[in-house]
C-alpha cells in the first residue's frame, strides 16, 4: 500500500483514472489542513497515479501526515499509527539513499534515461516533504554523488520556508539550513557548481539566499583567476543572475574607467556588488577578474588574464592557461596550429581527469602526459584501467584510497564474505560503461580493507591476466545462491553481495536460496549492495526482497550511509534517530571524501562524476 | 535432401538455462563462427514508396537482413518491417518491395540511415512469413489491429508502436533479465515451459546486435501476452522450485541446489530433444553468390535459414500457433481403461 497525500482540486479525477479506493486511512489523516486529503491506494493503482499526475503536472506528496515533526515521531510512544508513520517514514527515507548514493541521471542496463530520472525526482520530493532538514542533511553525507547535492540544492532554494508549512523541521533554522547548502556546494566540483547557477537561473530562481550564495561562492574564491579564464561563460551567466542584468551592465561601465575616475554613486555600487563580497585585500583582483568576466577592455594586472588576451595573437603566450581555454583560443584565433601543440604546452597543467581523458589523444599526438593514479576517484579508476590496461601504480592508488576510507565508516568489519557479481549486466549501458562494475570492484576493496579477515567470491566475469584478481570484465549470467552457500560454509560474520539485482539464473533462486538458509536456523547477517538505481521499482533491485536489506553504494565513501540504510530498515525508530543525529543535530566537519582528495589539483573540487550532459 | 533442427543446430552446445518469470533461455554456444556477415546495426535503411525497405550494406562483408526485422523510427514516417530475411552483397543497395508497413495511420517515408533494429513480436511472424511473396504494404494490418486488440488496446490501429510504448516498460524488463553469454551465437527460447522459437546468428558479434531485439521485441511480446492470460501469476513449469524439506545443513542446501538446476536443465532439454528430428520442407527464396536463404516448414516450427555451402550460420524459426494452440491435446494422456 501506498500513502498518497494531493492537492483535491484535480486530485479526485486522476484517482478515479488510476482506479484507486478512495478512503481515510485512519482518522485524522483523511484532511489535513484543509488543503491536502490521505488517500490509500495499492502499489498498482499508485504508480497509474503517479505517471497521470505527473503528465498533469499535479504536486503530489508522498509522506506521512506532517502532524507530528520527525522529532516528535521518532519520540512518541508506541501506537499503530506512530508505527505506520515511522514504516513509512523509514521507506522513503530508505529510498532516498538508494537515490543518493546511485542515480547518475543516465540510462542503466535496463532503465531509459528518462525513467532513471522521473524515479529520482519522485525520491526526492518525498524525503523533502518527510523534512527539509533532514533531507538538507543527508544531501551533505559522505558518499551521497554530487548530481544528488545539485538537486538538493535545487529544491531547497527554490521552495520556500514556511513557519509551519509540511516541509518546515522543528529542529532546523534557516542559518542552519545555509550552512548545509554551503557545505553541499564546497563539495561540488567547480563545473557542476557553475551549472547549478546555470540551472537556478534557468528556473528563474532568484531570492536573496541564492543571490548571496553565487555571489560569495564566485567572489570570495582564492581561485577566482584561474575560474575567469577557464568558465568565463557560465561566471558571467552566474553574475548577471546574481546581480541582474542592468545592474551588471552598468557595472561594466563603470570598471571600464580607473577608480580615480568613478563618481561616489559608482564607487558605492562596486562596493556594494563586489567589495562588500570579497576576501580582505583581494578587491582589486576581485575587480580585475569581474571585468575580465563582464568583458570589460582594460589593463589586466593578474598574469593569467593577460595571458588568455595574449594568447588570441601568439598561442605559446597561453601556456599558463588551462587545457581547455588554450584549446579553444587556438581553434578560435590560430586554426592553423595543430591541438597537439595546446597538449603540448599545458601537458603539465592537466586535471586528473583531462589527464584519464586524453591518453588516447596525447599517445596519438606523441605528446606525453604523466597520470597520477592518486588523483583520481577509484570507480574512475577502474573504468580507466579497463580502457587503458592496469599498472601496478593503479593498484596501489587504489589501496591507498581504500585504506582512507575505511576510517569513516561506522563500524569495523571482522570476518566476512562478498560474493561479487560479474555478469553481463554489470557493464551498464554504453553512455556510462562498465561504471557498475568498477563503483562494485571499489567497494570490494573497502570491504576487504575494512575487515579484519575477508573471502571474495566472483559470479561470472572474466578476470583479466596480470591484474591479480583485482580486474574482471563483466559477462555471463547472474547465478548467486551456489556462492552464498560456498561462503556460509566458511562461517563468516556477515556476507555482503554485490550486485545490481537481476538475476536470471534462474530468477529468485537467491530468495529461495535464503529462505532454506534461514529456515536451517542461521542467522549470518547478508546484505546486498547495488550501485545501481532501478528506476522500475524506485530505488534498487533487490535478489531478496523483503528480507536482504539492499543497500545503495554508487561510490565507496558512501558505504557508511550504506551500513546506515541497514539500519534504518531493521530499526525505523533508531534509525531516523541516528540518521537525524548525524546530519542535524551534531556539527560534522567537512566531509573527507575522496572526490574532495582531489581538490588540491589544479582544478578546485575535483572533477564532477559522470552524468547526463 | 531433408533437414532438421539437428542439423540446423550443428556445432552448437548449451549453456546455462536462465529463468525469470514466464520465459526461459538456454543459450547455444559455439566456436564454429562464420565472420563474413556485416552487422545488421551497421545497414543504412529507409523507404522508397510503402511497402518498399531499401537498404544499404555499406560494409565488405555480405550482409544479412534478420528475418522479420522491422524498423520504428522517431520521425514522422511509416514505421516499416521486411517479411522475410534478406541478402544483400558487399556495398551495395537493395530494394525489398515484399515489405509491410507496420504503422497504418502514418505517412511518410523514412529517410536513409542507421535506424535502431526490432524484431516483429512472435505472436506476428507466422502471420508474415505466410504473406512473405506477397507485394501489399497494409498485408499485415489486420494481424496488427488484432495483435494490439489481445493487449487490451481496444481502438489502437495497425500500429506496432502503439504496442511497444503501451509496453515498454515490460519489453525493457526483459533485456534487463536475460544476459548474453560468453560464446552465445543463438538461443532456444521458451514461454510457459514450451520451446516457442529456435535463433542462430553467424557469429557471436551478429548475435549480440541482435539479440536486444530478439530478446525484447520478438519473445518478450510473447511472453507478457502468455503471462496476461494467467489469472494467478505462476513460474512456468519447467522452473523447478529449490526444494526446502529435508535439508538439516548447508551440505543438504548446496545439494537441493545442485538438483534443482539439473532438474531444471532436465526438463527444458526433454521439450526440446522433441524438436530435434522432425524433418523440414524446405524451399528456395534467394540466392546471392555462395549465400541461399531458404524457408523451413514442419508440423512445428517455421521460418527461415541461411545456407552457405554445407554451413548453416542463421536460421531464425518459431512455433506456429496451431501447435501452441493444440499443446493441451497433445499433451493429454491417452485414453485408457
Amino acid at each position: 500500500m501506498k500513502l498518497v497525500f494531493l492537492d483535491p482540486v484535480g486530485g479526485a479525477e486522476l484517482i478515479a483514472a488510476a482506479g484507486a479506493r478512495r478512503e481515510p486511512l485512519l482518522p485524522g489523516f483523511a484532511q489535513i489542513g484543509g488543503t491536502m486529503e490521505a488517500f490509500l491506494l495499492d502499489e498498482g493503482a499508485a504508480e497509474v497515479f503517479e505517471m497521470l499526475a505527473e503528465e498533469q503536472g499535479i504536486e503530489v506528496h508522498f509522506a506521512p501526515p506532517p502532524a507530528r515533526s520527525l522529532p516528535e515521531l521518532i519520540d512518541a510512544p508506541w501506537d499503530p499509527t506512530v508505527e505506520i508513520e515511522l514504516q513509512f517514514t523509514a521507506r522513503v527515507i530508505s529510498a532516498f539513499l538508494d537515490a543518493i548514493g546511485t542515480a547518475t541521471g543516465r540510462a542503466t542496463f535496463y532503465n531509459t534515461r528518462q525513467a532513471q530520472e522521473a524515479a529520482e525526482r519522485r525520491a526526492h520530493a518525498r524525503a523533502f516533504a518527510v523534512d527539509r532538514g533532514l533531507y538538507a542533511g543527508l544531501l551533505t553525507l559522505p558518499g551521497c554523488l554530487d548530481r544528488a547535492r545539485v538537486q538538493g540544492i535545487l529544491r531547497l532554494l527554490s521552495v520556500p520556508r514556511t513557519p509551519s508549512g509540511p516541509t518546515e523541521s522543528g529542529l532546523f533554522p534557516i542559518v542552519r539550513e545555509n550552512a548545509l547548502i554551503r557545505r553541499m556546494l564546497r563539495d561540488l566540483p567547480v563545473p557542476r557548481q557553475l551549472r547549478l547557477f546555470g540551472e537556478l537561473r534557468r528556473r528563474r530562481v532568484n531570492n536573496s539566499r541564492t543571490r548571496t550564495l553565487i555571489l560569495r561562492t564566485i567572489l570570495r574564491s582564492r581561485r577566482l583567476e584561474l575560474w575567469s579564464v577557464r568558465y568565463r561563460r557560465k561566471l558571467r551567466s552566474a553574475l548577471f543572475h546574481a546581480w541582474s542584468r542592468r545592474t551588471a551592465s552598468i557595472l561594466a561601465r563603470v570598471l571600464a574607467r580607473p577608480e580615480e575616475q568613478r563618481t561616489p554613486s559608482e564607487a558605492a555600487l562596486v562596493s556594494r556588488c563586489i567589495h562588500r563580497w570579497c576576501r580582505e585585500g583581494t578587491t582589486a583582483d576581485v575587480e580585475d577578474c569581474a571585468a575580465f568576466v563582464l568583458g570589460v577592455k582594460r589593463p589586466r594586472s593578474l598574469r593569467m588574464l593577460r595571458a588568455y588576451d595574449n594568447a588570441k595573437t601568439r598561442l605559446e603566450a597561453g601556456r599558463r592557461l588551462p587545457w581547455e581555454t588554450l584549446e579553444g583560443l587556438r581553434s578560435t584565433y590560430h586554426p592553423a596550429r595543430d591541438s597537439a601543440d595546446v597538449l603540448s604546452m599545458t601537458r603539465t597543467t592537466l586535471t586528473s581527469g583531462q589527464q584519464i581523458r586524453l591518453q588516447r589523444a596525447a599517445k596519438a599526438a606523441g605528446v606525453k602526459v604523466a597520470f597520477d593514479p592518486s588523483r583520481a576517484d577509484p570507480v574512475r579508476l577502474y573504468v580507466y584501467a579497463f580502457a587503458e590496461g592496469w599498472t601496478r601504480e593503479i593498484g596501489q592508488a587504489l589501496d591507498d584510497k581504500a585504506a582512507a576510507v575505511v576510517d569513516s565508516l561506522p563500524a569495523k568489519l571482522g570476518w566476512i564474505g562478498v560474493i561479487l557479481d560479474a555478469s553481463g549486466s554489470m557493464s551498464g549501458a554504453d553512455e556510462q560503461a562498465l561504471r557498475p562494475m568498477a563503483a562494485a570492484l571499489a567497494v570490494r576493496d573497502l570491504l576487504v580493507a575494512a575487515a579484519d579477515r575477508a573471502s571474495v567470491v566472483v559470479a561470472g566475469g572474466e578476470q583479466i591476466k596480470r591484474t591479480g584478481g583485482r580486474l574482471i570484465r563483466p559477462a555471463g549470467d547472474t547465478a548467486l545462491a551456489e556462492h552464498l552457500v560456498a561462503l556460509l560454509r566458511q562461517r563468516p560474520e556477515a556476507i555482503f553481495v554485490l550486485s545490481d539485482g537481476y538475476e536470471n539464473a534462474p530468477a529468485g533462486r537467491f530468495a529461495e536460496t535464503m529462505t532454506a538458509v534461514r529456515a536451517l536456523g542461521i542467522r549470518t547477517p547478508v546484505y546486498q549492495i547495488s550501485p545501481v538505481m532501478a528506476a522500475e521499482v524506485g530505488g534498487l533491485r533487490a535478489l531478496d526482497p523483503g528480507r536482504t536489506p539492499v543497500l545503495p553504494v554508487g561510490r565507496p565513501e558512501g558505504l557508511g550511509v550504506a551500513l546506515l540504510k541497514g539500519m534504518l530498515l531493521a530499526e525505523p525508530a533508531l534509525g531516523l534517530e541516528t540518521l537525524m543525529r548525524r546530519t542535524l543535530l551534531k556539527e560534522r566537519p567537512p566531509a573527507k571524501t575522496l572526490a574532495s582528495a582531489e581538490e588540491s589539483g589544479p582544478e578546485e573540487g575535483g572533477e564532477a562524476e559522470e552524468e547526463a550532459p | 535432401m531433408t533437414l532438421t533442427i539437428a542439423d540446423i543446430l550443428r556445432g552448437c552446445r548449451t549453456g546455462r538455462l536462465q529463468t525469470a518469470g514466464m520465459m526461459q533461455v538456454i543459450p547455444l554456444l559455439s566456436e564454429l563462427e562464420d565472420h563474413g556477415f556485416a552487422l545488421p546495426s551497421a545497414l543504412e535503411v529507409s523507404t522508397a514508396t510503402y511497402g518498399s525497405l531499401v537498404i544499404r550494406n555499406p560494409t565488405r562483408h555480405t550482409a544479412l537482413v534478420p528475418v522479420h526485422a522491422g524498423y520504428v523510427v522517431k520521425e514522422a514516417a511509416q514505421d516499416h518491417a521486411m517479411a522475410h530475411g534478406g541478402l544483400i552483397r558487399p556495398q551495395a543497395c537493395r530494394k525489398f518491395t515484399t515489405a509491410m508497413c507496420i504503422q497504418e495511420t502514418q505517412g511518410g517515408t523514412i529517410s536513409a540511415g542507421t535506424h535502431k533494429l526490432i524484431i516483429l513480436p512472435y505472436a506476428l511472424r507466422e502471420q508474415a512469413h505466410a504473406v512473405r511473396r506477397e507485394t501489399d504494404y497494409s498485408k499485415l494490418w489486420n494481424a496488427l489491429r488484432k495483435f494490439n486488440r489481445e493487449f487490451g488496446l481496444e481502438r489502437a490501429p495497425g500500429e506496432l508502436v502503439r504496442f511497444l510504448d503501451a509496453f515498454a516498460g515490460e519489453l525493457d524488463a526483459f533485456v534487463a533479465e536475460f544476459e548474453c553469454v560468453q560464446g552465445q551465437v543463438g538461443a532456444i527460447v521458451l514461454v510457459d515451459g514450451e520451446v516457442v522459437g529456435v535463433e542462430r546468428a553467424p557469429s557471436q558479434a551478429f548475435w549480440s546486435d541482435i539479440w536486444s531485439a530478439l530478446i525484447r521485441e520478438c519473445y518478450g511480446s510473447w511472453a507478457i501476452s502468455v503471462a496476461r492470460a494467467i489469472e494467478n501469476p505462476r513460474p512456468p513449469s519447467t522452473r523447478v522450485p529449490l526444494r526446502t524439506e529435508g535439508l538439516t545443513s548447508l551440505d543438504d542446501l548446496a545439494e537441493a541446489l545442485k538438483e534443482a538446476r539439473e532438474a531444471e536443465a532436465a526438463a527444458v532439454k526433454a521439450k526440446v530433444r522433441a524438436l530435434l528430428a522432425d524433418p523440414f520442407t524446405i524451399t528456395r527464396e534467394d540466392d546471392q553468390g555462395d549465400f541461399a536463404l531458404e524457408s523451413l516448414k514442419h508440423e512445428q516450427l517455421v521460418g527461415q535459414i541461411l545456407r552457405r555451402g554445407p554451413r548453416i550460420p542463421y536460421a531464425s524459426l518459431v512455433v506456429n500457433k496451431h501447435w501452441v494452440a493444440d499443446r493441451a491435446w497433445r499433451a493429454a494422456p491417452a485414453f485408457e481403461l
